[in-house]
């Protein structure tokens, strides 16, 4: 095991409680000093990573799993898809979310059928804000809009977003994210990314209204009270970090298995398409439409 | 009327009461509100006399089949209306002209235009206007003190979650060729038996028209605030009869309002195996110091038995005071000469922003609420 990160501290103490033997400060640093000491690499980028250095791991032979930086365009996710198909790597989407326990549960009863045909997806992700710069965009949007692609099983057609900042926000930094997608046979999707104030607690809910029955995956019903002095508090119990060793797993059963992992690069290049008509959208306070394999301002 | 005795009844006039009559059972549950008359237009067809004939009967009152005859000979106050819903305008319009104050049933209207009507008459005869609604439920009650108080700091979001678990008829896709669409009227009077007929009326109306000005009145009364731009995707999911009709049975909308306030609204009518209640009623209400999250049920009790028919709610709402406090609410605008707390222009600017979501499903694109 292997840690690679520029802000030293935080490889210290990552590697830490991972136990890693080597620690530098980048994947660069990483593939040329101790290329032979690892197979693969998990990597949460942030603005600014080079594309270079994402093509060289391809080009060195290491499987990647990649939640993809905030800047990245579609030309520099095509270039890796490409780096890693002709190096015949896996690449996987960095996309915890699918892997969540309540989530996975909306998936398999949408997959049996009893649910009938999706419709209506309700999504509420609240959560405190982060000092790095994967917040503050219509791409933090990005784990829902993968969400809604993958339970409705295609691309929207339809796109429009409105976003808000709260008084005092750092320019371009938006509390509030509405997303409302619209898919093909009627389907829709209404999608409230929200950053709460520092401190809060995160809070999600998602509900899939089907034409035959409905799922409701809300951290609402998770809910157990602490009884003290004042008003009693709710507590959450959680679902712990399965999702994320779940993720894990699966990556590096794809590369004992020699098959393409759950949710492949493809995958996270239609959700980032999809970002970019958030975005789009924004920032012409218009619909934008799919209009044969790309997405227009209506 | 604003100066009647304090101890003195209110004497109601029911024109027409077509659907299952929750409104002028819920206006007769306040001690100074009496039903007196029923009354209808003669020319009516006979479902509409039967219906009126029986809710006249259950209340030992006469049934008039002449509206104004009823207003003229009854010395009443108030009307309640509660008939299809493209008579409703009309109705309220020729009571309001009589001096009466006026109870309406939703939705307001499918026409802005007609409301526009009614905003007037009110206006013109100075009379008190209540559109029916849910806001003093008691989970509404505590949300509306709770953003009151100050505990989440300034409203900044809220958004809504308005499933009826109800069936319509046929589901989708049942139809075969050669069947003739669904009538929608006929449906309607069917879905009496089952209490389904919300949106009983010649005129075919979505879910957002029937049920739209519940869970955007919330929005209204949480917010404080005009919606100005709507967005909206509408569908045909569930039922047949929706299908023949081209209206939605489910809608999404993100409201843009004053002050910068966002909103949206999930509605429809979902099916009743999609809940094991009435349906998923939620509230988000996000502020600048906190959030709230809101179950409309709640207060409820759970109640199972073996045996128990499949169509009984298994949670039961509790301390549910809203009809009574509708009516407190009436009289108090009334005695006092206030603004009841949904009054007509509230209801017009509810029914504008209902046809402007149905505009924006229709084209795909926002569209201003004028």
């Amino acid at each position: 095991m292997e840690v690679a990160d520029a802000d030293s501290d935080r490889a210290n103490q990552c590697a830490e409680q991972l136990g890693a033997s080597v620690i530098t400060d980048g994947l660069a640093s990483l593939l040329k000093d101790h290329c032979d000491a690892f197979d693969a690499a998990i990597i949460q980028a942030a603005s600014g990573t080079s594309l270079q250095t994402f093509i060289s791991a391809a080009e060195a032979g290491k499987h990647l799993l990649i939640e993809w930086p905030p800047d990245f365009t579609l030309h520099d996710t095509d270039a890796i898809i490409e780096a890693c198909r002709s190096h015949d790597v896996r690449l996987m989407t960095g996309q915890a979310s699918r892997f969540v326990p309540a989530v996975q549960t909306v998936k398999s009863t949408l997959e049996s059928g009893v649910l009938g045909s999706p419709g209506l997806l309700r999504i509420h992700r609240w959560q405190p804000p982060r000092s790095d710069d994967t917040q503050s965009g219509p791409r933090r949007s990005i784990q829902e809009v993968d969400l809604a692609v993958w339970l409705f099983e295609r691309l929207p057609t339809e796109v429009y977003a409105v976003a808000r900042s709260r008084a005092g926000a750092p320019p371009g930094n938006s509390t509030f994210l509405q997303l409302h997608l619209g898919f093909p046979d009627g389907g829709m999707a209404l999608i409230d990314n929200t950053t709460m104030q520092p401190g809060g607690e995160p809070y999600f809910s998602l509900s899939m209204i089907g034409s035959t029955g409905a799922a409701y995956a809300d951290e609402h019903h998770d809910m157990q009270l602490l009884y003290g002095t004042g008003r009693p508090k709710a507590l959450k119990t959680g679902q712990g970090d399965e999702h994320v060793l779940a993720e894990c797993r699966e990556f590096v059963s794809s590369i004992q298995e020699q098959r393409e992992p759950a949710i492949t690069g493809a995958d996270g290049r239609l959700a980032l398409e999809v970002a970019d008509a958030v975005a789009a959208s924004i920032e012409n306070g218009r619909a934008v439409h799919r209009k044969g394999k790309r997405y227009e301002l209506a | 009327m604003n100066s009647r005795n304090a101890r003195e009844t209110f004497r109601c006039a029911v024109l027409s009461v077509v659907k299952h009559a929750y409104v002028p059972r819920g206006v007769a549950s306040h001690p100074r509100f009496e039903l007196v008359v029923v009354a209808d237009d003669a020319s009516m067809p006979e479902w509409v006399h039967e219906r009126n004939q029986t809710f006249a009967d259950e209340k030992g009152i006469p049934y008039v089949q002449d509206v104004e005859q009823a207003i003229n000979e009854f010395d009443v106050q108030v009307a309640v209306v509660s008939s299809e819903a493209e008579r409703h305008c009309d109705l309220s319009v020729r009571a309001a002209d009589a001096g009466l104050h006026v109870v309406q049933d939703k939705p307001m209207s499918t026409s802005v235009a007609e409301c526009d009507r009614l905003v007037e008459a009110v206006r013109r005869n100075r009379i008190k206007f209540l559109m029916w609604n849910r806001n003093f439920l008691p989970a509404l009650v505590h949300a509306r003190e709770t953003i009151e108080s100050g505990a989440i700091g300034r409203l900044e979001a809220i958004h809504v979650d308005f499933y009826f678990s109800k069936d319509s008829g046929p589901p989708k896709t049942s139809d075969k060729p050669g069947n003739p669409p669904i009538n929608w009227l006929e449906r309607q009077i069917e879905a009496h038996a089952d209490g389904s007929d919300g949106g009983v009326g010649r005129q075919p109306m979505g879910e957002l028209e029937i049920e739209g000005i519940y869970p955007l009145a919330y929005i209204r009364m949480l917010a404080g605030a005009d919606v100005e731009r709507v967005f909206a995707r509408t569908a045909t999911h569930f039922h047949q009869a929706n299908v023949d009709n081209n209206v939605e049975d489910l809608a999404s909308v993100t409201l843009e309002m004053q002050r910068d306030i966002l909103a949206t609204l999930s509605i429809g009518r979902i099916g009743a195996a999609s809940h094991p209640d009435i349906g998923e009623i939620k509230l988000h209400v996000i502020g600048s110091e906190g959030a709230l999250i809101i179950s409309e049920a709640r207060p409820e009790v759970a109640v199972y038995y073996k045996g128990q028919p499949a169509t009984e709610f298994r949670h039961r709402r509790l301390a549910v005071d809203n009809d009574y406090l509708l009516m407190e609410n009436f009289r108090t605008a009334i005695e006092t000469n206030s603004e009841t707390i949904l009054d007509a222009i509230a209801g017009r600017d509810i029914c504008r922003t209902v046809q402007a979501a149905v505009q924006s499903g229709r084209t795909g694109q926002p569209v201003d609420v004028a």
